[in-house]
Parts: C-alpha cells; structure tokens; sequence
C-alpha cells in the first residue's frame, strides 16, 4: 500500500496534466460538433472516402456526421487512443526501469518488501492513473454533450471508455514486462511505444488485407473499437475478455521475470 | 530457538559467476551472533557480491547462504524484516524530506516511529527537515545509516559504511556499532580501511580475488602480527642477503630496506650485523601491512 500510495504521488503532477488535456479537449470536440456537422464540405469528403479509408476510423463503419460517427472518428479511435497509449507506454515503461536506473531498489528491497508485491503495488497505481484519466475524460465528454444538449445514452459512452481502459491496461502490462525485463528506462519504453504503434498499424493493414481476414484477431486495437460498441450498443464481452487475458499473461510473465532477476547496481 | 538459527549469517562453497567472470568461489563463511565481523579486500575482490546474496539482490551460481539459518533466496523477507542494510552503492527518492524517506522506509517495516529513529540522527547531527535533492553526499550517507540501524535491526549489514563521512562522524559511527554490539546486536560489514576494521571488529575474513583466504580473530593478528624493521645501511646493499627464514617480505630504496619479520629474529639480526648500519627502528608492522602481506602471496 505504501509503495502504492508512494508512487501515485511521484506521478501526480504528470497524470494530471494528461487528465487536464484529455478533460478539456474531450469538452472542446463534442462543443465544436455541431458545427462540423453542419459544414457540407465535410460531410462531402467523407461520403466521398474509399471505404477502406472509413474502414480505418472504425470497423464498423457509422456515419461521421452523426455525433457517434464523429465521436468515434475525432475522439475515441484517434486522440483519446493515442494520448492515453502514450501516457501507458510512458508510465508502464518507468515503472521498474525508472528505480533500476535511480538505484532506490537496494535500499527498498533491504525492506521486507516481496518482488510481487512490488510489482502489484506499482501497476495498480499506473491502473488507478489510468481510470483517473478515463474518468477525466468522460467528464470533458459528458460536459460537452451537457453543452449542445446531445441525448446519446450515457452508458454507451462508459462502455467505450471501459473497454478502451482495458486496451489501455493491456499495452500497460506489455510495458511492464519490458520494465521488468530492461533495467534502461529509454529502453522500455521505447519498446513499449513501437509494439502500440505496430500493433495499431497492423490493425490498419489487416483491414486492408481482405484475402487474410484472420489477421486483424492479432492485433490488439480490433478488440478496442468504439465504433463496434456504438453500432451494436453493447459491449462487446468477448473481445474485453481476449484483453484481459493478454493482460494476464503479461501480467504473470513480468512477476515471472522480475522475481528471477538480479539487480545489479 | 536451534543452534543454525542463530548463526546470523552461514555460508556453504557459495560461488557466483558472472557470465565467465567469477565474482565469488566456494565461500564458506560463518559470522557469530554479538560479533562485529569485518569484511575485508580490495575493489573486485567479491565482498559486495556475498553481501548482495545475502540479500538476494542476486543468486549464487552455486552453494548456499543462510540469514538466521534461513535459506537467502527462499525466506527473504522474513530475514529482511530482521537486518538493516547500509548498500556501498544508493539511490534515494531525491523528492522527498530526509523524514519523508525515513518515514516510508519504515512504514514498510511496520514502524510508525522506528525505535532508534530519533537517537541517531542526533548522534549524526543529521536534518531531516530538507529535500533529499539538497543533500551533499555526506548528508546522503547519514541518512543511509539512520535508514539502516532506525529499527534496532538484528543483523546489520554494511558495505562500506564509513565512505563519505567526515571524521568527526565517523567516530560516532564507531561509537553506534559498538554500542549494538553491546546490546547483543551482529554486525556484518565490508571495508578496506583497515584501520576502522582494527578499530572495532572482533574478527575479520580477508577476500582475494573471489576467495576466502583468511578469518582471523583480532586478537589473534594482533598477537601474530608482524615486526617491522627499517635499517639505513651506510652503503646499498644486496636486498638478497635477506633471503632468511623468517622473512615475510622486503623493500628496498637506495640505501634503505625495510624487512617484515615473523620469527628468526637473532638469525636476522646477525645478517643486518655484518653491514655497517647507519640507522635501524623497530615497530609492530600494522594491520595493512598484514593485509599486504596476503596479498602479496
């Protein structure tokens, strides 16, 4: 708990920047949807995208200049993906390596301290930092549509920060396996940030490439797409599932790997 | 309470290598529950590596250490929660107060208030009301040693603890590890100053690269220990007149030799007689020159 509450605080300043950012322009995207809305020239250039281009805002396609299409296109599987990817990349790569490099392990772990325990105390704080900023975020989103006076159902919205959580938590434990791993922080995280955005473009060419249709299973990002949840208005339990269990395994490899590793300082 | 558990630290042809490169071989270390047991040997002899399996920082390549007769590696945090460990090498959170960090050190054993806490930051004149960040290095290495001994620990183990500390400081931090010996406490701590180990320690093992080559009891150097003698001869002589039995080791500047001498004295000085001498002094050869000695082997 304390190693817990340590590290939340040594974060706090950086977590709440990102909340800030996602809160305000989470408002700021809704507030400006009517008018976009409204601009034929938009609504022109998208009708008139390729369907493979549409395809990469969302797997399943739903019409932009709908407040769902909009929010999916400008929000969800965009800015809130890549900011909240970034944040988890960068918090979950420094959650070990960051120690390692400062040499405050050898002094720590003359304490009673288990390896484990560690490590669950610090990625249940990088978990706490991350629903912080989901729940920023929907705060932003849910102003914004107080603003315009949009009626969509509010769960819907919970629903895509939940699974997008989830995602999030997913590429968290990724990074923490590199954390674990590497004792370079730059290292980690380095790592952590290539397999977000090869995971994303893969997702990008596996929707390209129409003759493998199996290929998008493998990559992360199909089990995160708003436009999903928003075109079935559910959420979709068997793709949180496939989430949770990568997470699971990440999750035990980096306890695996850090109970074995030797710290040299 | 069995005989193995209190032996607080134990170990059996403990060896540790580092991809080819040996740190430690075939150690067999026993230190006794009350004594101060010093640690010693130059850079890369392997005593920061012992100490680092006996805190399962690392993992032996082969052997076995035991903390209170608990395997290292399998019990230890039960062994934590009864040492204090002073690193020859450490990081702090640099954000927080000297009283931050000790109070989060000792939230992690338990303690509200560690017991010691107070006494010893007074006996080092440390303050801790400042950020870590402002500390100088001396500073660092005060608080580093509050962190160590704040909870009254069984066992302490320190690596090079004196590093950094003035000498004013430097004398209560004997002062301290005398007194927790008094109090029953063991002290396990590495050094290659030899004139703290002379100061204050009961025994001391001597490491050469990677091997245990000798544990001594003080008392016992102190009775063995070597004579020293310094001759200035009116003319260089042969160093190799002094090929003797006896004769541990000898230098030779110009007109000078100086000869470290365990036995055979008489014979020695038969030798030296034959020579017309200008100037000769006697002394009992110190630690160091003991601790050459070994290594010069």
């Amino acid at each position: 708990m304390k190693i817990y509450l340590r590290h939340l605080k040594s974060e706090r300043i950086t977590s709440l920047l990102f909340a800030i950012f996602l809160l305000g322009f989470g408002y700021l995207i809704v507030v400006l949807y009517p008018e976009i809305a409204e601009i034929q020239v938009i609504k022109n250039y998208f009708e008139a995208m390729p369907e493979f281009l549409k395809a990469f805002l969302g797997e399943e396609i739903i019409d932009f200049t709908t407040f769902k299409g909009f929010m999916t296109v400008e929000y969800f599987n965009t800015t809130w993906l890549f900011v909240v990817g970034i944040f988890s990349c960068l918090m979950a790569g420094l959650l070990v390596t960051e120690e390692t490099e400062k040499k405050t392990l050898e002094i720590l772990f003359s304490t009673p301290v288990t390896r484990t325990g560690y490590i669950i105390s610090k990625f249940a704080a990088f978990l706490t930092l991350l629903v912080f900023l989901s729940i920023a975020s929907f705060i932003g989103i849910y102003l914004g549509m107080w603003e315009i006076g949009e009626q969509i159902d509010k769960s819907l919205i919970f629903y895509v920060f939940f699974s997008g959580t989830i995602c999030m938590a997913t590429i968290g434990s990724i990074g923490l396996l590199f954390s674990c791993i590497f004792n370079e922080q730059r290292l980690a995280i380095s790592l952590t940030i290539i397999v977000f955005f090869s995971l994303y473009l893969f997702n990008l060419f596996a929707t390209f490439l129409e003759q493998y249709p199996k290929l998008k299973y493998f990559t992360l990002f199909y089990y995160y797409d708003a436009s999903k949840i928003f075109k079935r208005e559910a959420i979709c339990w068997p793709d949180i599932g496939i989430l949770v269990g990568v997470f699971t395994v990440m999750f035990m490899l980096s306890i695996f790997f850090f109970r074995r590793k030797e710290i040299y300082l | 309470m069995s005989d193995s558990n209190s032996i607080p630290i134990q170990t059996s042809g403990l060896t540790k290598y580092y991809g080819s490169s040996l740190g430690i071989s075939g150690l067999n270390l026993e230190v006794k529950q009350g004594e101060i047991f010093g640690f010693l040997g130059p850079n890369g002899a392997g005593k920061t590596t012992t100490i680092r399996i006996l805190l399962d920082f690392i993992r032996p390549s082969s052997g076995n250490a035991r903390v209170f007769g608990l395997d290292s590696n399998r019990n230890s945090p039960k062994i934590k929660s009864r040492i204090g460990y002073l690193p020859g090498e450490y990081g702090m959170y640099e954000k927080m107060t000297g009283f931050e960090y000790l109070r989060f050190l000792g939230s992690l054993r338990g303690y509200e208030k560690p017991p010691l806490r107070d006494s010893v930051i007074e006996l080092l004149g440390l303050d801790i009301s400042k950020r870590i960040k402002s500390y100088s290095h001396g500073t660092k290495q005060k608080l580093a040693v509050v962190q160590a001994f704040m909870h009254d620990p069984e066992l302490l183990i320190l690596d090079e603890p004196t590093t950094g500390l003035d000498p004013l400081i430097q004398q209560s931090f004997y002062e301290l590890m005398l007194e927790m010996k008094k109090r029953g406490k063991t002290i396990f701590f590495s050094s290659h100053v030899l004139s703290e180990v002379e100061k204050v320690c009961d025994r001391a093992a001597i490491l050469k690269e990677g091997k245990l080559i000798a544990v001594h009891e003080m008392a016992d150097i102190k009775n063995i220990r070597l004579k020293s003698i310094e001759i200035i001869f009116k003319q260089e002589v042969d160093r190799a007149i002094f090929k003797l039995n006896g004769v541990r080791r000898v230098e030779q500047n110009a007109n000078t030799i100086r000869l470290w001498v365990d036995s055979n004295i008489n014979g020695i000085l038969r030798r030296i007689s034959e020579h017309p001498v200008e100037n000769m002094s006697f002394r009992d050869a110190s630690l160091e020159d003991i601790f050459m000695e070994y290594y010069s082997e």
